[in-house]
């Protein structure tokens, strides 16, 4: 039964399905800043296929070419607590299974980020998630990610720079850049 | 009487001579048929109908296929920017914090 359920876990993973946001789309009432991307492999191909012919264009879709999934839920409130704890519960409990590689904690701030590394050499998702009094945000791209080629991106369409170097870290050991709790 | 007897026999029932109807017949006009419209008619009409209809579901289809694909795009540039963002954030702090350190 135990291997039922962890079978059963792990399924959205492995059909290339990301996290489970839909829940979090209630709290979009409660505000007028809020991004919703639920992209599976067949729209980013679509997608991919209007993004033109420059260079900008090209290196987006060599960024996205082996990505089955990209799942964003940002929210921007204009008061405290209009998202409750049992939604980052359910956030983090779809995260068994991956390794989480960075916390930063500030006062009221917090970011994590994920990986799913099904093999050393191989990067097969990533998910961020920052919650702040008065945000929310959870990134979740499933698939191959060549972060080389994400770097590179840096500066293109707005997208800030980024240099971010894939580590092998323990799986479940987060690496606390941050001593402030919450 | 001789009057008499000269009408019973002008006005009496006379049998018609032999091949008489046949005769008749054979000098009308056949009966003319309605005229009906070529077998190919009412395929050319269904033909034309499809196409027409299928060629409108198919502009409909690409229409609605280049909206989705169009969507897409923007949320595939919005998602990658948030990405970017948020790790050009924890990249920051991953630098502050390793200057604090050193």
């Amino acid at each position: 039964m135990r291997c039922l359920v962890l079978v059963l876990m792990a399924a959205p993973v492995v059909f290339g399905q990301g996290l489970d946001l839909k829940f979090l789309d209630r709290l979009a009432d409660k505000t007028d800043e809020v991004v919703t991307v639920t992209l599976d492999e067949g729209l980013l191909r679509m997608g991919a296929g209007l993004l033109g012919a420059s260079k900008d264009a090209s290196d987006i879709r060599g960024v996205i070419a082996g990505i089955k999934s990209i799942t964003v839920r940002s929210f921007k409130f204009e008061k405290d607590g209009e998202y409750a704890k049992s939604d980052l519960d359910s956030i983090y409990g779809q995260l068994k299974g991956w390794s989480q590689v960075v916390e930063s904690r500030e006062k009221t701030e917090r970011t994590g980020v994920w990986l799913l590394r099904p093999s050393d050499k191989k990067l097969g998702g990533i998910v961020i998630v920052t919650h702040a009094p008065k945000e929310l945000t959870v990134v979740s791209i499933v698939g191959d990610i060549d972060m080389e080629k994400l770097s590179k991106l840096s500066g293109n369409l707005g997208i800030p720079d980024i240099d971010v170097k894939v580590t092998s870290p323990k799986k479940d050991a987060p690496a606390k850049k941050d001593d402030e709790d919450l | 009487m001789n009057l008499e007897r000269e009408l019973k026999q002008a006005l009496g029932r006379m049998e018609a001579p032999a091949g008489f109807t046949e005769r008749v017949m054979s000098r009308l006009e056949p009966p003319r048929r309605a005229k009906m419209p070529p077998r190919w008619v009412p395929w050319a009409v269904a033909a034309s109908l499809l196409m027409s209809t299928g060629g409108s579901g198919w502009l409909y289809q690409q229409r609605q296929d280049r909206a989705r694909a169009e969507q897409a795009k923007q949320q595939i540039l919005v998602a990658l920017q948030i990405t970017g963002s948020k790790l050009d954030h924890i990249r920051a702090k991953v630098r502050s914090v390793s200057a604090e350190e050193n």
